[in-house]
């Protein structure tokens, strides 16, 4: 795999986490 | 399987909802996470056969849960073992549906799985919007039990619906 393939398939994991976390913070979660 | 990893996490936060939403869909996705530094420095996915036992395999994933589990500890034992579950769900949403059935241990010649890699495309489509179904259920019912706003247990929904989506589409 290349460090290109590697960039794109961390993005499809990272990115969903960080808006899933987003729609799920309800304040009161500790970080 | 893609998007019912996310679903995996979601769910099992709907039931721990001290646990961390960012670690949960981390631990969920662990193995994958790690394959890919993995396959990157060439110890994992191999040119002429694929090749995931030191993140996937049933031995590796029991050691990445346990050891990432650890981490969390000092939240509560619960929420560790929240943790754990959410990387073990890997192994389990994986083993219907996987390039290669997922070995026992690296390297070992016992390997675990149903083999339906080769149902074709839209098959596993469906199989895995099944399962996706099934844990955004437990996540609904989950968020409104403890008030999450119908927006935010709405986008959620879409977003995981949207990734399983995008996640089949040829281009």
């Amino acid at each position: 795999m290349t460090i290109v393939a590697a960039i794109v398939e961390f993005a499809f994991i990272l990115i969903p986490i960080l808006l899933l976390t987003w729609l799920n913070s309800d304040g009161s979660e500790e970080t | 399987m893609y998007a019912a990893h996310f679903g995996a996490g979601l769910a099992i936060k709907s039931r721990m909802w001290n646990a961390p939403t960012w670690a949960l869909l981390v631990a969920a996705f662990l193995p994958d996470i790690l394959w890919i530094p993995l396959a990157t420095l060439g110890i994992e996915s191999q040119p002429t056969a694929w090749h995931d036992d030191w993140s996937h395999s049933l031995l590796m994933v029991l050691v990445w849960a346990t050891l990432l589990a650890l981490l969390f500890v000092r939240r509560g034992r619960a929420v560790a073992a929240a943790i754990w579950l959410a990387v073990f769900s890997h192994f389990l949403l994986d083993l219907p549906i996987h390039p290669k059935d997922l070995a026992l241990y690296p390297h070992s010649t016992i390997h675990l799985g149903m083999g339906l890699w080769g149902i074709g495309r839209f098959n596993y489509w469906l199989v895995e919007s099944c399962v996706l179904v099934v844990l955004m259920i437990f996540y609904i019912r989950g968020a409104r039990s403890h008030r999450l706003s119908v927006n935010s247990i709405a986008g959620t929904c879409v977003l995981l619906l949207a990734l399983h989506t995008r996640f089949f589409l040829p281009f």
